[in-house]
C-alpha cells in the first residue's frame, strides 16, 4: 500500500524541468478553462498522461483556470458567438453539425468554442511565459522561500518526513 | 533532457477510460432515471417519478417502468400511471439531438390514482398554478327562492301612501288658513240682513208719496248696485273655494288610491318569479361544467408548450458556465422530437380502454403532419361506449387548430350530488347518460366548444330542509322528472370564456311552479294588503274628515251666494212691480197741471 502510495508520488512529482512544469499548466490550462466535461478533455488527458509532464502542476492548473474560466465565461460566450456566426465559416460547421460524431464535441455551444480558441490561442505565448517564470523562480526567489517560516514549518513537520522516506522508497 | 513520451501514461489513459465507461455503463440507468425525473418535473411544475429506467445500447431502446406522473393541481393524486413504457430509438439520430421513436407501447395506465407521498415541488410559483381551478367535484347550491318576511319589507320600503297623505294634510291646514283670513273679508250673514233691511225700507217709500217713490227708486238702484257688487265678490270667492276643494279632494283620492299601487309595486319587486328557475340547471351543474372545463384547458396549457419546437431566437440568451448551442442547417431535418405511434392501454376502474396517439412531434412543421389521437372502448362496467378523438394541428404554430370530440353511451350514472345546498338538496340516485363533446380551439386561443347530456331513466332526489313550499313543490318536480338534456356552449378565448347552460329542465320547472308560483303570489299579495292597510287607514280616513271644514265653508258661500241672488231679484222687480219712474213723472206733471 505505502509502496503504491510512494509510486504515484513519485509520479506526480517527477518531470520537474521548467518546459515539463510550463507544459502540465498550459495542458492544465486548457482543461481548466473549458468546460470539463467536454470531449476534447479526454485528448487533453491524454497528452497529459502521455507526454513526460509534471502532473501535480497539470492538476494545479486544472483548478486554477477553472476558478479562471468562471469570471470569463461572458467573454468567452460573446468570443464563441462571434466565431460560430462567422460567415466564412459558416460551410465547415455546417458540415461538422451534420456529422454526429463532431456534434459529440459541442463545438456548437459559445463556451466550449470560445474557451477552446482562446485557450489554444494562449496555449504557446502562455508556455514560453511559464517557462521564463519558472527558470526566474528557482534562479532568484527559490532560496528565499525555502528559509521562511512557512516552508520551514512545512519541511520540519511529520508528513514532509514520512513523504521524503516514501520518496526514497520509491526510488530502489 | 529525457524521452518526451511516457508510455505507463497510455496504459493509464486506456485504465481510466475504461473505468469511466464502466462505470457509465453500470449507472447510465440510474442517470437515465434522474434526466427524465428531473426534465420531467421542470416541465410539468410537478414530482414526476420512476421505479426503474432499463437502457439498452444495442439496439437503442428504454424501458420504464413504474411511472408516476403528478397532478399538479392536486399533489397527492396521479395525473397519470404507467406500469410500463417501452421504446427503441434511431441512434444514428441520436448523436444529432434527434429522438425520433416509430412506436412507443404504455401498457397499464391508469388515471388520477393515489399517490403514498406528496407530487408537489418546493418551488411553486405563486398564482401560476393554472391547474388550481375550482375542482370538477364542487357542487353548487340553489337558493334564493324564498320570500322575504312583510315587516321586513315595509321596513325597507317607503310607501307612497303615507307620503301622499302628508301632502294632502299639509295642503289642506294650508287651504284652511287661507280661507279662514279670506272669509273675513267676504260679505257675511250681516250685509246680508243689511240688504233685507234696506230693501224693506224701499218697499215701505213705494207706500208713500210720489216723490217718496221716486227716492225709492233711486234707493233701489244703490241697493241693487250694492247687492250685485257683493255677489259678484261671493261668487268669485266660491268658485276659488270650488276649485281649491276640487284640488285638495283630488290630492286625497290619489292617497286614498295609493295602497293600490304600492301593493303592485311591492308586489312585482318582492314576488318569486319564474326568472329564478330560468337557469336552474346552470345553478345545478354550472360549476361542475366550469370545474371540467377549465381542468381540460390547463392540461391542454400544460402539454401546449411540448408541441412547440425550440427554434433559435435571434440572439440566444447565454446560461452562466453553460453557454447558448448555436443551430446550423441540416441536411436532413428532423424534428427534436418524434414518436410516430404512442399505443396505450388505459386501466380504470370500469375495464380498460384502448387507443393510439399519432405523429406526436415537436415541430410539426417539419413532420408536416398534425397529432391525433383516438381512444375507445367498449364493454366498461358502467359504460356501453366510449370513444375520443382528436386532432392537435400545430403545423403553422402561429394558427394552431386543436380538436377534441367525445362520445360516450349508455354511462350509468350512481348516486350523483348535484346540489348540497340547505334550500334544496339535488342528487341523482340513478340514471343513464349519453354525453357528447365537441370542442374547437383555433388561432390566438379563440374556443368554441359544445356539449349535450341526455340523462334518461333517472331517479332523482330532491328535498329542502327548509319551511318553504315552493322549494317543496320544486324539490317534487325535480324528483318526478324521468328524463332531462343539458346543453353547454363555451365561447371565448381559454384565458376569459363564457360558459352558457341550458336544460328543458328550466322549462318543467317553470311549468309546474306555475300554479305554485300564483297561489304564492295571491297569499304574498293579501298579507302585503292587510299590512299596508293597517298602516295608512287612520291616516287616509282623517283626510276625508279634515276636508269637511272647507266643505262647509263651500256651503256657506253658497247659500250666500243664493240669498244675495233672491235680494237682488227682488230689488230688480221693485220698479215692475211698481209704476215705472217715467209713469210717475207723467202722473206727477198731471197732477202739477191740474192745479195750475
Amino acid at each position: 500500500m505505502l509502496r503504491m502510495l510512494a509510486k504515484l508520488l513519485k509520479a506526480l512529482n517527477s518531470e520537474t524541468e521548467p518546459g515539463q512544469i510550463s507544459l502540465a499548466l498550459c495542458l492544465g490550462m486548457v482543461a481548466g478553462l473549458t468546460p470539463l466535461m467536454s470531449p476534447h478533455n479526454l485528448i487533453v488527458l491524454l497528452l497529459a498522461l502521455v507526454i513526460r509532464v509534471n502532473l501535480s502542476a497539470f492538476m494545479l492548473g486544472l483548478a486554477f483556470f477553472s476558478g479562471v474560466a468562471y469570471m470569463l465565461d461572458p467573454a468567452f460566450h460573446a468570443m464563441g458567438l462571434r466565431i460560430l456566426r462567422a460567415g466564412a465559416l459558416e460551410a465547415i460547421f455546417t458540415d461538422m453539425y451534420n456529422n454526429p460524431f463532431l456534434r459529440l464535441t459541442r463545438f456548437n455551444n459559445t463556451i466550449v468554442m470560445g474557451s477552446l480558441m482562446a485557450s489554444v490561442a494562449a496555449f504557446i505565448p502562455m508556455a514560453m511565459i511559464l517557462n521564463i517564470l519558472i527558470r526566474r523562480y528557482r534562479q532568484h526567489v527559490l532560496a528565499w522561500v525555502q528559509k521562511t517560516r512557512l516552508a520551514q514549518m512545512i519541511t520540519g513537520s511529520k508528513l514532509y518526513d514520512i513523504y521524503q522516506k516514501i520518496s526514497l522508497l520509491g526510488d530502489r | 533532457m529525457k524521452k518526451w513520451v511516457r508510455w505507463e501514461g497510455l496504459i493509464a489513459f486506456v485504465v481510466i477510460m475504461g473505468a469511466g465507461a464502466a462505470l457509465w455503463l453500470l449507472t447510465a440507468d440510474r442517470l437515465v432515471e434522474h434526466a427524465i425525473e428531473s426534465v420531467g418535473t421542470t416541465a410539468l411544475g410537478a414530482r414526476v417519478d420512476i421505479k426503474e429506467a432499463d437502457l439498452t445500447l444495442m439496439p437503442l431502446g428504454l424501458t420504464i417502468t413504474g411511472l408516476e406522473v403528478t397532478d399538479p393541481g392536486e399533489p397527492m393524486t396521479n395525473l397519470m400511471e404507467a406500469e410500463r413504457i417501452a421504446f427503441l430509438m434511431d441512434s444514428g439520430r441520436i448523436l444529432l439531438g434527434k429522438v425520433l421513436i416509430n412506436e412507443i407501447s404504455a401498457e397499464g395506465i391508469r388515471l388520477g390514482t393515489k399517490r403514498r407521498t406528496s407530487g408537489a415541488i418546493a418551488t411553486e410559483p405563486e398564482d401560476k398554478n393554472p391547474m388550481q381551478s375550482p375542482s370538477a367535484d364542487e357542487t353548487s347550491g340553489v337558493g334564493g327562492l324564498s320570500v322575504p318576511d312583510i315587516d321586513e319589507i315595509l321596513g325597507r320600503e317607503e310607501l307612497d301612501t303615507l307620503k301622499l297623505a302628508e301632502a294632502a294634510e299639509t295642503d289642506i291646514k294650508q287651504k284652511e288658513t287661507h280661507w279662514d283670513a279670506r272669509i273675513k273679508t267676504l260679505p257675511d250673514g250681516g250685509t246680508i240682513r243689511e240688504f233685507e233691511s234696506r230693501y224693506k225700507k224701499i218697499e215701505k217709500r213705494f207706500k208713500g208719496s210720489t216723490s217718496e217713490k221716486l227716492a225709492a227708486i233711486k234707493e233701489a238702484e244703490g241697493l241693487k248696485k250694492d247687492i250685485k257688487t257683493a255677489r259678484d265678490t261671493l261668487k268669485a270667492a266660491s268658485a276659488d273655494l270650488e276649485a281649491d276643494y276640487k284640488t285638495l279632494s283630488s290630492g286625497i283620492n290619489m292617497a286614498i288610491t295609493a295602497p293600490e299601487r304600492d301593493i303592485r309595486r311591492l308586489k312585482d319587486k318582492y314576488q318569486i318569479s319564474s326568472k329564478g328557475l330560468d337557469n336552474a340547471s346552470a345553478l345545478l351543474l354550472g360549476q361542475r361544467i366550469n370545474g371540467y372545463l377549465a381542468r381540460a384547458i390547463s392540461i391542454y396549457e400544460r402539454l401546449k408548450p411540448l408541441m412547440q419546437s425550440g427554434r433559435d431566437e435571434d440572439e440566444p440568451t447565454p446560461e452562466r458556465g453553460k453557454g447558448a448551442d448555436l443551430t446550423f442547417r441540416e441536411y436532413h431535418l428532423a424534428p427534436t422530437f418524434w414518436a410516430r405511434t404512442i399505443r396505450a392501454s388505459v386501466q380504470t376502474s370500469q375495464g380498460p380502454i384502448e387507443g393510439a396517439l399519432n405523429e406526436l412531434s415537436s415541430d410539426q412543421g417539419i413532420t408536416g403532419m398534425p397529432a391525433t389521437f383516438e381512444f375507445s372502448s367498449r364493454g366498461l362496467k358502467k359504460t356501453r361506449s366510449l370513444r375520443i378523438t382528436g386532432t392537435l394541428d400545430h403545423r403553422t404554430p402561429e394558427a394552431p387548430e386543436d380538436r377534441l370530440d367525445i362520445s360516450i353511451e349508455g354511462r350509468r350514472l350512481e348516486n350523483m350530488i348535484l346540489s348540497d345546498s340547505e334550500d334544496l338538496a339535488v342528487s341523482i340516485k340513478d340514471a343513464m347518460a349519453d354525453l357528447t363533446v365537441n370542442a374547437r380551439l383555433v388561432r390566438r386561443g379563440a374556443i368554441d366548444a359544445r356539449a349535450r347530456l341526455a340523462i334518461g331513466s333517472a331517479d332523482i332526489e330532491a328535498s329542502t330542509a327548509t319551511d318553504n313550499a315552493m322549494m317543496e313543490a320544486i324539490g317534487a318536480t325535480l324528483s318526478s322528472m324521468d328524463e332531462f338534456s343539458v346543453r353547454m356552449k363555451a365561447t371565448g378565448t381559454i384565458d376569459d370564456y363564457d360558459l352558457s347552460i341550458s336544460s328543458d329542465m328550466d322549462n318543467a320547472l317553470r311549468a309546474a311552479a306555475k300554479d305554485m308560483l300564483r297561489q304564492e303570489g295571491e297569499k304574498f299579495e293579501d298579507r302585503l294588503r292587510a299590512a299596508i292597510k293597517d298602516r295608512t287607514d287612520k291616516r287616509l280616513s282623517s283626510l276625508t274628515a279634515k276636508l269637511k271644514g272647507l266643505d262647509d265653508q263651500r256651503a256657506s258661500l253658497g247659500g250666500q251666494s243664493d240669498q244675495l241672488d233672491t235680494l237682488l231679484k227682488n230689488a230688480s222687480n221693485i220698479k215692475a212691480s211698481h209704476q215705472t219712474e217715467d209713469k210717475l213723472k207723467k202722473k206727477l206733471n198731471n197732477t202739477l197741471k191740474k192745479l195750475l
